[in-house]
């Protein structure tokens, strides 16, 4: 039986796939709430990567607002404020980055693809410092 | 194109074409198709968007391939797309997880739930599209 007729003798929709639509919705909602929670109190750090390796390492503290530029080849230039990082400005071709705002949890991301720059930030604190350095 | 709430991520209306091609030509033309998509990213989008491409749609077409052959059709048409749009997006992110580090796992929630939705859609529309060319093949042979 070809493929085709497989298709076509299939039903549109089985038991199977609201099962499987369900179970992954499920992890997905369990995986966001748990990457959500907050450890409030806790200073922010953000770690800036290109190319998977660490290249700028900074803490948001009470200093006033500054922007810092990442890269030599292409300007990407952060936004870091007491509350979160933002990428102002990018030599990039979707501004997806630029498109994202600012960042304000650990855990939370800025991905630049084209230019393969990622922004991370991570809760400082004794026990997870040495992830927040590790990556 | 609607604009969906997670950056990069798309209704995968290309891989409507790979999963129609899979259908009707089997896994051959399936997977000629993929490699030539993947081909069209690398030229319009770059070197990573090509890669990601490639391993993604490979890697989906193979499982929604085995999944036809092998479920005994207890998924329909809307859980074969949605396992080829989760399986897709698993090998974008094998390569994304390469190039930009172990930050994108916090995209991955994200991702899936996007593509339970296009996964649903592309899914029905394939199965609509296999009953229109079928019919019209019938035709030409009369």
């Amino acid at each position: 039986m070809s493929l085709s007729d497989n298709i076509r003798n299939r039903k549109k929709f089985t038991a199977f796939d609201v099962a499987l639509a369900f179970v992954l919705i499920c992890v997905s909602v369990i995986l966001i709430v748990f990457q959500n929670a907050n450890t409030s109190g806790d200073r922010l750090r953000a770690v800036v990567k290109k190319n998977g390796v660490i290249v700028q390492s900074f803490l948001l503290d009470d200093t006033s607002p500054f922007e810092i530029c990442v890269d030599d080849e292409y300007s990407v230039v952060l936004l870091a404020e007491k509350d979160g990082v933002s990428v102002i400005l990018s030599d990039c071709t979707d501004k997806i980055c630029v498109n994202t705002g600012k960042i304000t949890k650990p855990g939370q991301t800025i991905v630049c693809l084209p230019v393969r720059i990622s922004v991370e930030l991570f809760a400082e604190n004794e026990q997870n410092r040495l992830d927040g350095v590790t990556g | 194109m609607p604009e969906l709430p997670v950056p990069d991520a798309k209704l995968g209306l290309s891989n409507l074409a790979v999963m129609t091609s899979l259908c009707t030509d089997g896994i051959t033309g399936g997977l000629c198709t993929a490699a030539f998509k993947a081909f069209f990213a690398l030229l319009t989008r770059g070197l990573t968007a090509g890669l990601m491409s490639f391993s993604g749609s490979m890697l989906s077409t193979f499982v929604m391939w085995l999944v036809l052959k092998c479920d005994r059709r207890k998924f329909g048409c809307v859980g074969i797309g949605i396992i080829g749009a989760v399986v897709h997006n698993i090998g974008q992110l094998m390569i994304a997880f390469f190039v930009i580090g172990n930050t994108v796992r916090y995209y991955v929630p994200y991702l899936i739930i996007a593509a339970v939705f296009a996964g649903a859609f592309t899914g029905i529309v394939n199965s609509v599209l296999i009953i229109l060319v079928s019919s019209a093949e019938n035709t030409d042979h009369r």
